[in-house]
């Protein structure tokens, strides 16, 4: 890794302050358990320990032990115990004195600790459950928390308690050569090869009832997924159903139309649900826009393309940084067309689907322009600053600090003049929206270019 | 077949009706299908149901539509209703629909009886009084129904309501 990077993962952002070139960010390193230092990510803690919980990398399908690796080409590839499921096979709970054998006389150690070759494990150690606090100070900020998907459960019209109901995300999962089931195509109910899988667009996307937007990458994703199951089993039956099959970018139609070619059966509309029938079957209804017919046929697995959403915590993420919503719940950037990286916070900007659902070239787009924005600053040393934002007559100031909680940007200090506290506006974060102005009790604020005396020479011109 | 002609005068007016009929949600239909898919109706051979209705209304298709019966076949299981994903309950578009064909009488002639009985008895299908109190006796039940059978009061009520509602314009009573 280059020595100018720095990686901290299982780490959270606790805290932002600061502004453009100034920032202090508080990041917590959440605890590990295992010494990092000495962990060589063999996974032989994994394979020791008996806890068997839902592995979230695997989209819940397969099972992880309490201690884990969480995938195998994790970076760092570094072990950890998940304390909270952790069933302290030595009787004592970590950072207690390990138990004496009345037989041996030794020791009585948990098998993850007895598995760790590298010594890595010491569950006698007293450590932080809330790991550590760190400060870094950072000129800009790069926000990229990526998305999660819809869960089946909010769709009671698609079976979602039926185990060969999956999510799309799911379905990548079952055919990684690193999931599960080792990338055999094999249905979660038996095991066995399913031999017509459905595939469901716009679950949860384009639906008043969740999300009015179009999630942009199912239609792609169903397509390269469907393809490459036909390729490896030309035996199974493919049906795709779409309200309309979006696929522009360079060669995407290409790859859609060679998807029918392979013998993908693709139809334009809805599917409107689904019946649980008895030896593990589903009943698909669906339609036929094409024909105005509708269609019903018995499928073993069904894919569900749900919506992209925000993943969890990026709510309070965005409390720390001030960053704004938009209308269907992502990051909001400063402007559609013309600032699509950059946020109403200057210096910190957005990459990936935090801002909007997008697929892989889109996202790499993005962060190299967010990248590239982002060192601007640094590189110059200073930035450009609107002219017309607020600033303070300390001389009219009273002190009385109601313009501090007002500002959204959190540009409004108390700092000492000639011995009294008195408001000062941060020129790096100002954005010049007056709610400080018009707060102000003694008319202390003037708001550049929207003063008194310049609206009122508008309002003449305009009335002349 | 004939090759659509889009007139948007046309299709403007038909909007209009069917919205001034109840269908106000019309035109926020993306024809995705998903009412089709779980129609009953449809899969029971009635073709002008759901999307493929709202699709006729939405290219001014009125006219051309309104000899079809299908849309008595609508069983009002409201299945359409639960699926849309755009907020247009296109049960309630069928209903809007049947009320512009009732009100340009373009319905079954076998409508004209039960809607008459409606009117005079408050029942649209009864058997005769006779038969209803032999039935009624047999079970041990009071001849009288507690319906406006026999009840000359309520069958006023029933008649002054209809004659106030938009069903005495079609002179069927």
């Amino acid at each position: 890794m280059h020595k100018n990077i720095e990686l901290l993962t299982y780490s959270e952002v606790e805290d932002v302050n600061g502004f453009i070139g100034n920032f202090k960010v508080k990041i917590r390193k959440k605890q590990t358990y295992i010494d990092w230092n000495k962990c060589t990510g063999c996974g032989d803690c994994a394979e020791a320990c008996p806890v068997k919980v839902p592995d979230e990398f695997n989209a819940g399908l397969g099972k992880r032990g309490a201690a884990y690796v969480m995938f195998p080409q994790a970076v760092p590839k570094k072990a950890v115990i998940d304390i909270d499921n952790c069933r302290n096979c030595d009787g004592r709970k970590y950072g207690e004195e390990p138990r004496i054998s009345k037989k041996t006389g030794k020791p009585i150690l948990a098998p993850c600790q007895k598995a760790c070759k590298a010594g890595a494990i010491d569950r006698g150690l007293k450590l932080d459950p809330n790991g550590e606090i760190i400060e870094v100070e950072v000129g800009s900020i790069i926000v990229a928390t990526g998305f999660k998907v819809m869960e089946k459960d909010w769709f009671k019209e698609f079976a979602p308690k039926n185990p060969n109901v999956i999510t799309a995300l799911q379905l990548e999962r079952i055919m990684s050569s690193i999931g599960h089931t080792g990338g055999k195509l094999l249905r979660p109910s038996d095991n066995e090869k399913p031999h017509t899988i459905t595939f469901v667009s716009c679950v949860g996307s384009r639906d008043k009832r969740y999300h009015t937007y179009c999630s942009r990458i199912c239609c792609m994703y169903m397509i390269k997924q469907a393809r490459l199951i036909k390729e490896k089993y030309p035996d199974i039956n493919i049906n795709m159903h779409f309200i309309d099959v979006r696929t522009p970018g360079k060669g995407y139609d290409e790859y859609y139309t060679g998807a029918r070619e392979k013998g993908i059966n693709i139809f334009k509309g809805k599917v409107g649900g689904l019946e649980v029938l008895p030896g593990d079957k589903l009943r698909v209804l669906a339609y036929d826009m094409d024909q105005c017919t509708p269609i019903e046929y018995e499928s073993d697995l069904v894919v569900l393309a749900t919506a992209i959403e925000l993943p969890d915590g990026a709510e309070e993420l965005a409390q720390k940084l001030g960053l704004q919503f938009c209308g269907s719940h992502f990051y909001r950037e400063l402007h559609p067309k013309l600032g699509p990286v950059e946020t109403s916070v200057s210096g910190i900007f957005l990459a990936g689907c935090c801002q909007g659902p997008k697929d892989i070239p889109d996202t790499v787009a993005q962060a190299k322009g967010a990248a590239a924005v982002a060192a601007v600053p640094l590189a110059q040393g200073k930035v450009k600053v609107e002219p017309l934002i607020s600033e303070v007559n300390v001389d009219k100031c009273s002190g009385c600090g109601i313009c501090v909680p007002l500002c959204p940007y959190n540009a409004i200090s108390m700092q000492e003049y000639g011995g009294v506290p008195r408001a000062e506006i941060n020129y790096s974060l100002c954005k010049g929206c007056g709610v400080c102005t018009s707060a102000c009790p003694s008319a202390a604020i003037t708001l550049h270019g929207f003063t008194d005396d310049e609206i009122f020479a508008q309002i003449d011109a305009l009335t002349a | 077949m004939q090759a659509l002609k889009i007139d948007d005068a046309k299709i403007k007016q038909a909007i209009e009706t069917i919205s001034q009929f109840g269908g106000e949600a019309v035109i926020k239909c993306v024809q995705c299908g998903a009412c089709s898919s779980v129609c009953p109706g449809i899969k029971a051979g009635m073709d002008a149901l759901c999307r493929l209705l709202i699709k006729k209304i939405l290219t001014g298709q009125l006219e051309e539509t309104i000899e079809n019966m299908s849309t008595w076949g609508c069983q009002a299981c409201n299945r359409c209703t639960e699926i849309c994903p755009q907020g247009v309950r296109p049960m309630e578009i069928v209903f809007a629909f049947r009320r512009y064909q009732a009100s340009e009488l373009a319905l079954s002639t076998s409508a004209f009886g039960p809607q008459m009985s409606l009117y005079e008895k408050g029942h649209a299908v009864t058997v005769s009084d006779e038969a209803v109190s032999n039935n009624r006796t047999k079970v041990g039940l009071p001849p009288d129904p507690p319906t406006a059978l026999k009840n000359e009061q309520a069958q006023k009520e029933i008649q002054t309501l209809l004659d106030n509602s938009p069903m005495a314009e079609l002179g069927i009573f």
